[in-house]
């Protein structure tokens, strides 16, 4: 492993748990508000697209099992399908590196979208009283919404250069 | 055009990376469904693992949420200086302790009303509390709970309510060294049973994830009216009894709701109260057979016999 990809790792784990904490911070979500938006998925979704190679498949794991503990998620099924966005992310990066951010966002929001739906099957198929369809929207849509900062923060904070147009 | 030169031992390592790949995915849906059939099974363990992590990352999340946590408030508080916002943050720490201290007052000079009107009346025990800081919330969209700063080195116990100024947060559902889990009455987990004032009617709390949990299993409920009070009514002997809740709202949809009395937005510090119900039964043993050393009261037990169940069974 080179100390660059090392530095990376290091980086995306305090990245992550930076994210977490931001999610988890008290600002009033009990009481009704807006969920929080997934950034450790926007911070995972980004490294995978990006740098393929960063982000190891357990770390990723360990990230939304750690999310999943502190944010009293369901033990599992959020780690699962954080784990599960990053390989699609992945098996994408190339096509999505060349082609247009929209295309990105897209990928982004239906992946998204995906694991959100996955979760709440998983709630109901186990008998217990998923959230409001809407209130997984709210969050949904929040959390795309907040994908282009994070693209140009994450390339500001790495200097990952912004894409050249494929050459024919 | 020359073909690329392809090494063979890079060629050799392509499958095998693949097939570890293929075992890591494998290991990684294992683990997750298995510590998801866990969770569910309200298995201990995943409890304690939660606990764990969550102190071992107390004190830096503590560190690291308060400044997110403090935007937010001062978004909410714009139109105040920053020094405004300071003190207000340091009265409104003083007026809960205040509050405190008024709901024991007051639960003293009732107490002691009762008192001179009673004789031989058996105390209740006295309920104490410790207050902690909110450090974090669940976030997402499946649960509804916080995080609190006081934990088992506090006294807190599983089970244990809180209550913020004015009226009942939730309960703890985990404890760890340094923190403690509140589920919070608007959680989709939630059952809290309650009496309905003046009326005494006893009903069920069901949280549903929205902000005003719904009222169930009410006998008549034409008889309750918007506004009547709503306490606990501390059946099952976890919570303790007249607590406020909150408010009787009439909605045309749902039916009965609850207003809660509790600020959810503004859950900054929260008490959490040691209560023992007035009785304890350790054991059912204890209740027929005396503890190791006392006699039994009452006639004296029969003499033994050869089959001596058999003979109990048939007298």
């Amino acid at each position: 492993m080179t100390l660059q990809r090392l530095a990376r790792l290091s980086l995306l784990v305090l990245l992550g748990i930076l994210a977490i904490f931001a999610e988890a911070a008290p600002v009033g979500h009990p009481s009704g508000g807006l969920p929080s938006p997934d950034l450790l998925f926007l911070v995972v979704a980004f490294f995978s697209v990006r740098r393929p190679s960063t982000p190891l498949m357990v770390l990723v794991f360990a990230l939304g099992l750690i999310r999943d503990l502190l944010t009293d998620a369901p033990v599992g099924a959020g780690a699962l399908t954080l784990f599960a966005a990053s390989e699609a992310f992945r098996a994408l990066s190339r096509r999505l590196r060349s082609a247009p951010v929209a295309a990105e966002l897209l990928a982004v929001a239906v992946v998204l979208a995906a694991t959100l739906a996955v979760q709440w099957l998983l709630v109901v198929l186990t008998f217990l009283q998923p959230p409001a369809p809407f209130v997984l929207v709210r969050q949904w849509a929040l959390t795309v919404a907040l994908y282009p900062l994070v693209i140009v923060v994450l390339r500001w904070m790495f200097r990952i250069g912004w894409r050249r147009p494929r050459r024919y | 055009m020359p073909r690329p030169v392809v090494d063979p031992e890079e060629a050799d390592r392509e499958p095998r990376s693949r097939l570890v790949r293929r075992v890591i995915v494998g290991l990684v849906v294992f683990v997750s469904l298995v510590l998801f059939a866990l969770w569910r099974s309200d298995s201990p363990r995943v409890e304690q693992l939660r606990m764990a992590v969550v102190d071992a990352f107390t004190p830096s999340m503590s560190f690291a949420t308060a400044p997110i946590a403090l935007a937010a408030d001062m978004m909410r508080d714009w139109q105040s200086f920053i020094d405004v916002y300071n003190q207000n943050r340091v009265l409104r720490r003083e007026i809960e302790r205040l509050r405190g201290w008024r709901a024991a007052a007051r639960a003293l000079e009732e107490e002691n009303a009762q008192l001179r009107a009673l004789n031989n009346v058996q105390l209740r025990p006295k309920t104490t509390f410790v207050t902690g800081d909110v450090i974090a919330d669940s976030g997402g969209p499946f649960r509804r709970s916080v995080l609190v700063n006081v934990g088992l080195r506090e006294g807190v116990g599983e089970g244990a309510a809180a209550v913020d100024g004015v009226g009942l947060v939730g309960r703890v559902v985990g404890v760890g060294d340094r923190a403690a889990r509140l589920l919070l009455l608007t959680d989709y987990a939630s059952r809290v049973p309650v009496v309905i004032r003046p009326s005494g009617k006893r009903a069920i709390l069901v949280g549903d994830g929205t902000a005003l949990p719904l009222l169930e299993f009410v006998d008549n409920p034409e008889e309750i009216k918007p506004g009547d009070a709503i306490m606990t009514s501390g059946e099952g002997g976890v919570l303790p009894p007249d607590l406020p809740v909150g408010q009787v709202v009439r909605t045309r949809s749902s039916g009965l709701r609850a207003r809660l009395a509790a600020d959810y937005s503004r859950l900054e510090f929260v008490r959490v109260l040691h209560y023992r119900p007035e009785t304890q039964i350790s054991t059912s043993g204890t209740l027929i057979v005396p503890e190791e050393g006392e006699g039994l009261i009452g006639p004296p037990a029969p003499p033994a016999t050869e089959d001596g169940d058999a003979a109990a069974g048939e007298g």
